[in-house]
């Protein structure tokens, strides 16, 4: 059976009747609302206005605001493009500024430790100057000495002048006090050389000290100064090749320390008691101190209080007051004497008898 | 005749009841037998074409003349069928006896007995047919719609129309090439 053949047949479906009573009773069922609003119809059978036209309206409304909207994000993204620009010039001159401040600190960390080697240069220089002249009182001490031993000798000789011995062993007494103060003040002047010399080997060296004298041998001027100029028991090299433990005086206590613990003792005199410590400042130590080794790091520490004196003199004057203590005990109280000069022009002199004798 | 039933239907959103009498009178036999070859039996044919036109006046102000009056109402009466369909048994399916009673009754369509034979054949494959070659079949044939009119009742495009009517065809010449052997 072909298709035509078969929808001609299936045209031709009989059609059962309704039974009888089904009309009526969709009549009965029929509900109508009572007032529907009803729009008049178009007699002409035209399609509105809106309906016709309402593909097109709709599309350019969907056309128009697609062009909206990618004008929006058009502008979002310039805003975001000048923004981000905005932001990396920022962060470039953050760069810029970052490396000016470190290099700003370096350079100010530099200028600060010219500024200190500058002080202790300048101390140092003072020091010097005091050791020349400490040195030129003592050649003129010297001079006056042997001036002194001549006449003796002549006094002697002309037994004019047996009186006198008092008065000459005093001044030998005081002579021997300033030759130890310039000796004292020179051997400062050798430890304040050790803690610079250590403490530009320091700066070179990551902060660390060396760990003997042989390793600072660029940074000392010379071997002389490691011998105590009290140390009559050792002699200076002249050169660091004939450098040994022999030409030193002085005890290194503070091998491959840091600069970070500045109250550690680098270097000390045994003779004079003087101690270095590793801020490159030089203490002189006197009584009631001293240096003493720390059992927790095994460093060595400059322990004690300075005595104090009842009298508020400093340590120089209370020096000299033990001297002349010592001069009193060994000789007795000082008594009057007449100077004159003989007929040879020699200073003669008389101590004069007390009164009641 | 379509002027009529639009300005009936009008009268009817109006608020006539007269018109919409005459509406039921214009299309209840047309849905009934619709809803009677679907599900096989008078009294569900009967009720569900009460609930279509019931639907048909509480859905008139809804009525937009997008299409024929006669296309909404089939539209309506096939909703209401998938809706009876889903909370229903399956369809009876119609018997030789049936199709011969509905022919005996008013002047035979079919020229002789042997088409009438084969048009019983034929009706019977279409209730073999899918449910949706079915209501195709059902709504052009059957009931008479053109195919635009078909796919505004179904709610499809006319190109499913189209295909879902040639596979009913194709099925059908299948069917009816080989002979069934029928009792003696």
């Amino acid at each position: 059976m072909n298709d035509e053949r078969i929808e001609q047949l299936l045209r031709k479906a009989p059609r059962s009747p309704a039974p009888a009573g089904l009309l009526e009773t969709l009549r009965k069922d029929i509900t109508l609302p009572r007032r529907m609003e009803v729009r008049p119809m178009n007699p002409t059978g035209a399609t509105p206005f809106i309906w016709r036209w309402f593909p097109t309206v709709s599309f350019a409304a969907i056309f128009l605001a697609c062009i909206v909207a990618i004008a929006v994000q058009t502008n979002q993204i310039t805003g975001l493009k000048q923004e981000n620009a905005t932001l990396q010039t920022s962060a470039h001159s953050l760069e810029q500024l970052r490396r000016d401040n470190t290099e700003y600190r370096r350079l100010k960390a530099a200028h600060e430790e010219l500024e200190r080697f500058r002080r202790d240069s300048a101390e140092l220089q003072q020091l010097r100057s005091e050791v020349m002249q400490l040195r030129a009182q003592t050649q003129e001490i010297d001079k006056l000495r042997a001036e002194n031993q001549r006449l003796a000798l002549a006094g002697q000789q002309k037994n004019e002048v047996s009186a006198n011995d008092d008065f000459f062993a005093r001044n030998d007494n005081a002579l021997e006090n300033a030759r130890a103060r310039a000796e004292s003040t020179a051997c400062i002047n050798n430890l304040k050389q050790i803690g610079l010399a250590a403490r530009i080997w320091a700066t070179d060296n990551n902060d660390v000290y060396p760990s003997g004298w042989l390793a600072m041998t660029n940074e000392l001027s010379t071997p002389k100064i490691l011998v105590c100029p009290s140390d009559k028991a050792r002699t200076a090299a002249n050169e660091w090749r004939q450098f040994s433990s022999a030409n030193v005086s002085y005890e290194f206590l503070n091998p491959n320390g840091t600069e970070t613990e500045p109250q550690v003792v680098l270097a000390r005199c045994p003779i004079h008691n003087h101690a270095c410590l590793s801020d490159g400042s030089v203490q002189q130590l006197g009584k009631g101190r001293s240096i003493a080794r720390n059992a927790n790091d095994g460093k060595y520490y400059i322990v004690g209080q300075p005595r104090s004196n009842p009298d508020g003199d400093t340590l120089d004057q209370q020096q000299k007051r033990e001297e002349m203590e010592n001069v009193l005990k060994r000789h007795g109280p000082p008594r009057p004497a007449l100077i004159t000069t003989n007929r040879n022009g020699v200073i003669v002199i008389e101590p004069l008898k007390p009164s009641y004798e | 005749m379509s002027d009529h039933v639009e300005a009936l239907c009008h009268r009817a959103k109006a608020g006539d009841i007269s018109a919409a009498s005459e509406l039921v009178g214009l299309f209840y036999q047309r849905i009934f037998a619709y809803f009677r070859r679907l599900c096989g039996n008078d009294d569900d044919a009967a009720d569900l074409t009460q609930k279509t036109f019931f639907k048909v006046w509480t859905s008139l102000a809804s009525y937009q003349r997008r299409s024929s009056f006669s296309t909404w109402l089939h539209g309506i009466a096939h909703h209401v069928y998938v809706d009876w369909r889903r909370t229903n048994k399956t369809a009876d399916s119609e018997s030789d006896e049936w199709w011969e009673t509905r022919a005996a009754e008013g002047p035979s369509p079919f020229e002789d007995a042997a088409e009438r034979d084969a048009a019983h054949r034929l009706f019977a494959l279409v209730d073999r047919l899918e449910d949706r070659a079915k209501e195709a079949v059902h709504l052009h044939y059957y009931q008479g719609l053109s195919l635009q009119e078909t796919a505004e009742a179904l709610g499809v495009a006319t190109s499913t129309v189209k295909y879902r009517l040639r596979e009913a065809l194709e099925f059908l010449r299948a069917q009816t090439k080989v002979p069934t052997l029928r009792p003696a």
